[in-house]
């Protein structure tokens, strides 16, 4: 992992780490990737990938309404919104 | 084949599409709040579609069942075990950070479905959630958000690259149009968003073993415009290839007012989405019982419609065909033939309304012809009250005003002259008028007989049954 990957990491996640702490944090990732990449030495081609922990499947429900909007609440918790909608940045290039 | 006239200027064309179709639930795919289009901006969103923390979503039967019934009605596969993943991206109309979809376990895989004797492939067709909707003209500097849409389910059904031509391509995505409407499972309403489109497109010799590198062109809300896009697509990377340089694989967007594609490309980094299973949701396993369930309970798809028309209404394979291509169409007939006879109503359906529909480029759904009102029109034809001329005047007056048929013939003075004795004082007037004719017919003269029904007719502004007007006139001329 170099500067480039983690900048580009960073990015994905909208997360922000200061200059002075990038060497320590690409060493600490580094490590993680490491531990991680034990699995590459194991043959693991006879198994299905596990897609789950839980051995619980088919948690559903059937196709009925429940109203539990409170517009008005669900806006005001946002950053910004005026009467009706949710106010964002400018997303249009 | 024996020659491929799919070849534009020695260059073969690849078409594969993206299709998505929002399905007609009662509640989203994930929460419980109401799936319906055009409410009261962000008032049927729940603390699911919001993306709130420690929130759960739970799966939605109907969003399954509408799944097997398109996997069903394409011979597909339908997945003993689906699994569904995180799709990642950050945009302000997905709260969450993060779309659920299906990656690598889809519910459908490997359909097929008959393009006009072409066999176009599905790869598959997955669950997926819908985001929410930006609006940007509301403010100058800011954009809105409403989130009724998102967390509506989606089933993207995506082809094999087997489509040769932007003609093909529409012709396919109208099969899909066909096949959701008669399932019932979507409205596939692309004006308003509940069938959208992406193609990719790329071209290549007709020798080359490989796929040339394809453009993904977004966007495209029309059948009209998928044809005008593609088809920019295909010019514009001959234009690149031809001048010597490379097609970059990129995502394109369709502007149908400039009527071109241009590059979306304004992020400096390519998308990585980052997909895992997701793990608030448990695999879901596909019973054979509950396939057999939703297969007991198929609607009737369009090639058994059409069989069925023909028997029990004794229409040709052409009209059946013509009728059931629309879901709408072909219901809006039958209910007209419950009353009226039939291949009168189908004659008129295809010939006369569908002119008016194609003329103003409306759908039946959206125009003021209803089928009750359309039932009396052709009653009214085949009891002879009016005759076929005024028939179409007074279809014209439906189509304008949506006005009862009844009142407008009455109103209007329209009905049908059926009395002998009425008749006979008009033929008898005319023949007095026009003695000079009358003997130059007698004399052998056979065409003249056209004049003199002319004449009825516009003495009677029309009206007068013409079954009638020939017997008299027959009778009378001798």
């Amino acid at each position: 992992m170099n500067k480039i990957e983690l900048k580009n990491l960073l990015f994905l996640a909208r997360l922000q780490v200061k200059e002075e702490d990038q060497d320590k944090t690409i060493e600490k990732l580094q490590n993680t990737f490491e531990m991680i990449d034990q699995m590459n030495d194991l043959d693991l081609d006879k198994f299905e990938p596990l897609n789950n922990p839980l051995e619980l499947t088919n948690v559903s429900r059937s196709d009925e309404e429940k109203n539990r909007n409170k517009k008005e609440e669900f806006l005001k918790k946002s950053p910004k919104s005026d009467e009706d909608y949710f106010v964002v940045p400018k997303i249009v290039e | 084949m024996a020659q491929n006239d799919t070849l534009v200027n020695g260059w073969q064309p690849v078409i594969g599409l993206e299709i998505h179709v929002q399905l007609q639930t009662n509640t989203k795919l994930f929460s419980p709040a109401k799936n319906q289009f055009g409410e009261e901006a962000n008032t049927l969103v729940d603390l699911i579609d919001m993306g709130l923390p420690g929130v759960l979503p739970v799966l939605n039967d109907g969003a399954v069942k509408q799944g097997i019934a398109f996997g069903l009605a394409t011979n597909a596969e339908i997945a003993k075990t689906m699994v569904f993943d995180r799709k990642n991206y950050f945009y302000p109309d997905l709260p969450k950070g993060y779309q659920i979809t299906q990656l690598h376990y889809p519910i459908v895989k490997n359909g097929v479905v008959d393009v006009e004797g072409k066999q176009v492939r599905i790869h598959q067709a997955h669950l997926e959630e819908d985001a929410g909707k930006s609006m940007h003209d509301v403010y100058d500097s800011e954009s809105v958000v409403d989130l009724n849409r998102s967390g509506v389910p989606l089933l993207e059904i995506v082809s094999e690259p087997d489509i040769r031509s932007a003609e093909e391509a529409v012709k396919y995505l109208k099969k899909i149009h066909q096949i959701i409407t008669y399932l019932d499972i979507s409205d596939g309403d692309m004006s308003q968003g509940s069938m959208r489109c992406d193609a990719n497109v790329s071209i290549m010799r007709p020798d080359d073993k490989e796929f040339g590198i394809r453009a993904e062109i977004k966007n495209i809300n029309s059948f009209r415009f998928v044809e005008k896009a593609i088809n920019f697509e295909i010019k514009r990377q001959i234009k690149v290839l031809e001048s010597g340089e490379k097609v970059e694989q990129e995502t394109r967007l369709y502007d149908s007012v400039k009527d071109e594609t241009r590059s979306m490309r304004t992020k400096e980094f390519a998308n990585d989405y980052r997909y895992f299973p997701c793990p608030d949701l448990v695999p879901h396993e596909i019973s054979e019982d509950l396939i057999k369930e939703v297969k007991d309970n198929l609607s009737e798809l369009p090639e058994e419609k059409q069989k069925r028309l023909m028997e029990i209404h004794s229409l040709n394979e052409y009209d059946a065909g013509v009728l059931c291509a629309d879901k709408s169409t072909a219901d809006f007939f039958e209910e007209v033939a419950k009353e009226a006879n039939a291949e009168l109503a189908a004659k008129w359906i295809i010939g006369d309304l569908n002119a008016l529909l194609n003329k103003n480029d409306v759908s039946l759904k959206e125009s003021k012809v209803k089928a009750s009102n359309f039932s009396k029109l052709i009653q009214n034809i085949s009891d002879n009250t009016i005759s076929g001329k005024i028939a179409k005047d007074v279809l014209d007056e439906v189509w304008q005003s949506g006005e009862d048929v009844a009142k407008i013939i009455e109103g209007q003075g329209m009905q049908q002259i059926s009395d002998e004795g009425e008749l006979e004082k008009i033929i008898d007037k005319i023949l007095a008028d026009n003695i000079s004719q009358v003997e130059a017919y007698k004399s052998g003269k056979d065409k003249l007989f056209g004049f003199f029904v002319g004449q009825v007719m516009k003495a009677t502004e029309g009206k007068a049954n013409p079954g009638l007007v020939n017997k008299l006139l027959q009778q009378k001329l001798g």
